[in-house]
């Protein structure tokens, strides 16, 4: 049973604050001992203005530091997912995000990008000793054509704790992936910042409803803080 | 080369498709993959497992798009939601867990809306047989047990057998399975299309921000009637 008053984002009808206590249908989501964090695009090239800009996830930078210091503590790794793309773009060859983002007026991913050795590919958050780096993304979906799952096997994790920047896209695109192979999800909503501000809000709405627990920031960590057991 | 003024839905605006996107729009890449239109979801029967309400709306419309397709040499991919028995294969879904969880905590008896998840999807019933037409040369895909029509299936085998890299996505539910299965696609390089009159999900706001995402992250969002005058103005210059 979890030890906190964690509560959940919840909009299928109406409760007082649009919130509901995790406990006790979820108490499977808050076992520390499963739990990984997937910090999604949260590197150099993803935060730069004249890059890609993502940069108003800069502002998160760090209040994530923060976050996965707590997860630290408590034994539970973080995973820093990032993309490393091979010299003279073969990997963005067919990737469709290099055509369909500019159509709706966002600077266009470029191509070459973020190649091997670019400090482009570095993490603006804190990466510790002990963390992991995933640089084998290429898609929106962490899973796709990396070692992700097997990562996560071997670490014994079935929870994913998300956040990082775009929950529009790494984080939907991981996130259902995440959940169709059921791994249990945590979604940290105020660590996860769109790239379309309008489809923050529809995002983490979709979430609650087929993906996960949306979860706040504060709230979960205390929760960790605590071990999450009785 | 486009052969019509075809539109595009961009940011919640019908909009000329700009130059560049040849290969989406050339019918012969292109298959129509059609989630979840079964009696799980679909049947008018009170005790029907999980019902989209919306989704019976379109089944007629789905038919006769489908019709239109097939005439024009377009392969119909049916993706059907089954499970082999008892509710285990179906009962960690995160949607079913999320859904039960949250219910089981509300005043009141909100989990009698989901005393039937259990029977959803159950092979050899109706609650995993197809309510549209599923006519000779069509292709079923039958092993889906997730919001996604890739994990667990044989969709990306089909799609490789076909010789098809254009997925043409209707069905239900826009703004779960449909919108999964479209981030699924486009992070494995299909050229995505949403179709978006021929999908429903559980309400026209939600339905518009999957549409979105999907015209923003992963592939064109369109209509039935721009799809098919475009596809067919293709063909008769083909034959020309």
């Amino acid at each position: 049973m979890p030890k906190t008053p964690i509560t959940a984002k919840f909009i299928r009808v109406p409760v007082e604050g649009g919130r509901i206590r995790v406990a006790p249908a979820f108490d499977d989501f808050l076992d520390v001992s499963k739990m990984a964090v997937l910090e999604l695009g949260m590197q150099k090239g993803n935060l730069t203005k004249d890059y890609f800009p993502a940069e108003k996830s800069t502002k998160l930078i760090a209040d994530v530091n923060a976050f996965n210091d707590g997860c630290r503590k408590a034994g539970i790794p973080i995973i820093h997912v990032g993309y490393q793309f091979r010299p003279n773009g073969l990997d963005l060859r067919n990737a469709q995000y290099t055509r369909i983002t500019p159509l709706s007026g966002k600077k266009p991913f470029p191509n070459p990008a973020m190649e091997q050795g670019s400090a482009l590919c570095e993490f603006s958050t804190e990466v510790k000793d002990v963390d992991l780096r995933l640089l084998s993304a290429k898609r929106h979906n962490a899973f796709e054509g990396t070692d992700l799952e097997f990562l996560l096997k071997v670490l014994n994790r079935k929870v994913v704790i998300l956040l990082g920047a775009g929950i529009d896209c790494l984080g939907m695109a991981t996130g259902f992936c995440g959940m169709c192979k059921d791994y249990k999800t945590l979604v940290v909503e105020d660590l996860f910042l769109p790239y379309f501000e309008d489809l923050g809000e529809e995002c983490t709405k979709a979430c609650t409803m087929f993906i996960g627990l949306v979860v706040r920031a504060n709230e979960l960590s205390a929760e960790i803080s605590t071990g999450g057991k009785e | 080369m486009p052969q019509t003024n075809m539109k595009i839905n961009i940011n919640g605006q019908l909009t000329a498709l700009p130059g560049g996107f040849d290969d989406y729009i050339d019918p012969t890449r292109a298959a129509i993959v059609e989630l979840d239109m079964h009696g799980g979801h679909l049947d008018p029967e009170p005790d029907c497992p999980a019902p989209c309400i919306r989704g019976r709306e379109i089944v007629g419309d789905v038919n006769r798009f489908n019709e239109a397709c097939r005439s024009l040499g377009i392969p119909i991919v049916h993706i059907v939601n089954t499970y082999r028995s008892g509710d285990y294969e179906g009962k960690q879904s995160a949607w079913r867990r999320i859904t039960e969880g949250h219910y089981s905590m509300l005043p009141g008896d909100m989990l009698a809306c989901t005393k039937n998840f259990g029977n959803l999807a159950l092979e050899n019933t109706k609650w995993s047989s197809l309510v549209v037409e599923n006519k000779p040369g069509d292709i079923v895909v039958n092993t889906k047990k997730r919001v996604t029509a890739f994990e667990t299936t044989d969709l990306d085998l089909v799609m490789r057998a076909l010789g098809k890299d254009v997925i043409v996505i209707t069905g239900i539910m826009t703004n779960c399975c449909d919108l999964c299965s479209a981030f699924y696609a486009g992070s494995k390089d299909y050229k995505v299309i949403f179709c978006f009159d021929m999908t429903r999900g559980s309400n026209p706001s939600d339905e518009a921000a999957a549409g979105l995402m999907v015209s923003r992250y992963i592939g064109l969002n369109t209509t039935s009637e721009e799809l098919l005058r475009e596809w067919r103005a293709q063909k008769a210059a083909m034959n020309a």
